[in-house]
């Protein structure tokens, strides 16, 4: 099989986030919080070391200002629904995925508006425009790093320096550049980081966390257990405590402590190298088919692995289908998640066929793959 | 002994000591000390000071420091210490936020 549906899950995973799954799964005997048995300890050790290494990825002081969810989708509901009340206004991106829009959406109903800025048909956002939209009541300015679409990779260093200067909270929904780009909130003036632990980072499904700079601003959306101030009826103000309520999947997240380490020790410009080759290999090949369109912008720097394209003449999905059934190319068909990307993309009629490399696909299996594009090309023809 | 506002810190200040080559051991906490995390870090007496200092320069929060006396691995003698509010281990680092 030659995996392209990187954007959706990585796969394969490091050996190391492997062996971890199931020495943490057989060993981590107890619950982080409950316990001072050996295998509780661990496990807390465990979660302490992921922690830490994934503040030194996003440049964060303090790692307890990371809180463990079960993925992107949640932590942004998280950093949404905790930080809005009714009055606030939110600006977004016309990239926005709806892990983003429809909390947003949700929340309209409790006196929360937004304004979406529009970006050109590649994805690319004018921050003056972000800047224009910004009013009296707005608290919070929220923008995906990287379009699941088109790749674009969004200005969040020009954003961040307007939510700066007006005092705004900025929101960053990492899902797509997370372990394929380097991120540093205290440059970027991030004050809310949304990250999944199963795409770019390496790790399993079920992983991803928010780190909250600014925790006093942040209500939980889960009341708990959390080991801490038993005692007491109300939620603890410590972190992460305050929003790590419940058994905490202590093994899988042991685990997407071995895929940041494997990040770590490989080396993120190395991973952005390879990947960044495969894109423009992928991107050149699919330019020379005249069937072929392209979404996103042409050049393999402003964009992460991620590649849309529809081909003229057959649909989507059926592109998709014929390229698993005659070369096992695994690829995504249809609408990403983000019909606001699309729309921005003009392809909320048609979707679009997505291919999205990662680190562990070769420049081989690229050539395969736009061979496999090129023969469908020529079957449609002689149709 | 020291106790913390949470498990985190408990398991950050023993990663903190350790790292530093010196002995320190995590403990089930025992309830009349604290109910606030559920471990303490046991310490020799010796060494509390410079460990004290490590954990202040890590970031650690910490609870309390008490002084325990036991007798055959029970515990006997409870003596507090001293008393840390949330920010006291923390000045100098919310500067320039
Ligand atoms: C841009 C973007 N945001 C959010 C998500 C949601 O991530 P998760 O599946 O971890 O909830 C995804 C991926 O599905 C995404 O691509």
């Amino acid at each position: 099989m030659i995996y392209l549906n990187n954007a959706a899950t990585s796969w394969p995973k490091p050996e190391a986030v492997y062996q971890m799954a199931d020495v943490s799964l057989r060993q981590l005997s107890g619950s982080v919080n409950r316990g001072g048995n050996k295998g509780a300890l661990d496990a807390g050790r465990a979660v302490l070391e992921t922690r830490e290494l994934l503040a030194a990825l996003f440049g964060i002081r303090e790692p307890e200002q990371i809180v463990f969810t079960v993925n992107a989708t949640a932590a942004l509901n998280l950093a949404l629904q905790g930080l809005l009340e009714p009055g606030d206004h939110v600006i977004i991106s016309g990239m926005e995925h709806n892990a983003v829009v429809r909390p947003l959406y949700a929340l309209k109903n409790r006196g929360v508006e937004f304004t979406v800025v529009n970006c050109a048909a590649d994805g690319t956002l004018d921050p003056l425009a972000v800047e224009k939209a910004i009013q009296s009541r707005t608290r919070l300015i929220c923008l995906t790093h990287a379009s699941n679409v088109t790749g674009t990779i969004m200005p969040i260093f020009e954003v961040g320096e307007i939510a700066r200067r007006h005092h705004l909270q900025f929101l960053v929904d990492t899902a797509q550049t997370a372990g394929e780009i380097p991120i540093d909130v205290e440059t970027a003036g991030i004050t809310l980081l949304a990250f999944t632990g199963h795409k770019g980072l390496m790790g399993p499904p079920g992983t991803g966390g928010l780190y909250i700079r600014y925790p006093d601003t942040i209500r939980p959306l889960i009341y708990g257990g959390t080991g801490s101030n038993s005692e007491l009826f109300t939620q603890p103000e410590i972190m992460p405590d305050k929003f790590e309520s419940g058994t905490i999947n202590a093994p899988a997240i042991a685990a997407l402590g071995a895929g940041v380490r494997f990040i770590q020790e490989t080396g993120l410009e190395k991973i952005r190298r390879h990947t960044r080759e495969l894109t423009g290999q992928l991107l050149e090949g699919l330019r020379q088919i005249p069937e072929v369109t392209v979404y996103g912008p042409a050049e393999p720097e402003r964009r992460v692995p991620v590649i849309s394209i529809n081909i003229r003449g057959i649909s989507a999905g059926e592109a998709g289908a014929w390229l698993a059934d005659h070369y096992e190319i695994a690829t995504r068909s249809g609408l990403h998640c983000a019909p606001l990307a699309h729309q921005t993309a003009g392809t909320l009629a048609t979707g679009t066929l997505r291919l999205s490399p990662g680190y562990f696909n070769t420049p081989a299996e690229i050539e395969t793959t736009l061979a496999a594009v090129r023969e469908l090309v020529g079957v449609l023809r002689d149709a | 002994m020291l106790t913390f506002p949470s498990t985190h810190y408990a398991l950050k200040a023993e990663k903190t000591v350790q790292g530093a080559g010196l002995q320190g051991r995590l403990i089930p906490m025992p309830r009349e000390l604290s109910s606030l995390c559920g471990l303490a870090l046991e310490l020799e007496p010796e060494i509390s000071v410079h460990a004290l200092a490590l954990l202040q320069a890590a970031g650690v929060r910490l609870e309390k420091k008490v002084k325990v006396l036991k007798d055959r691995g029970r515990i006997r003698v409870i003596e507090a210490i001293e008393k840390y509010e949330a920010g006291d281990l923390r000045e100098g680092e919310e500067s320039g936020s």
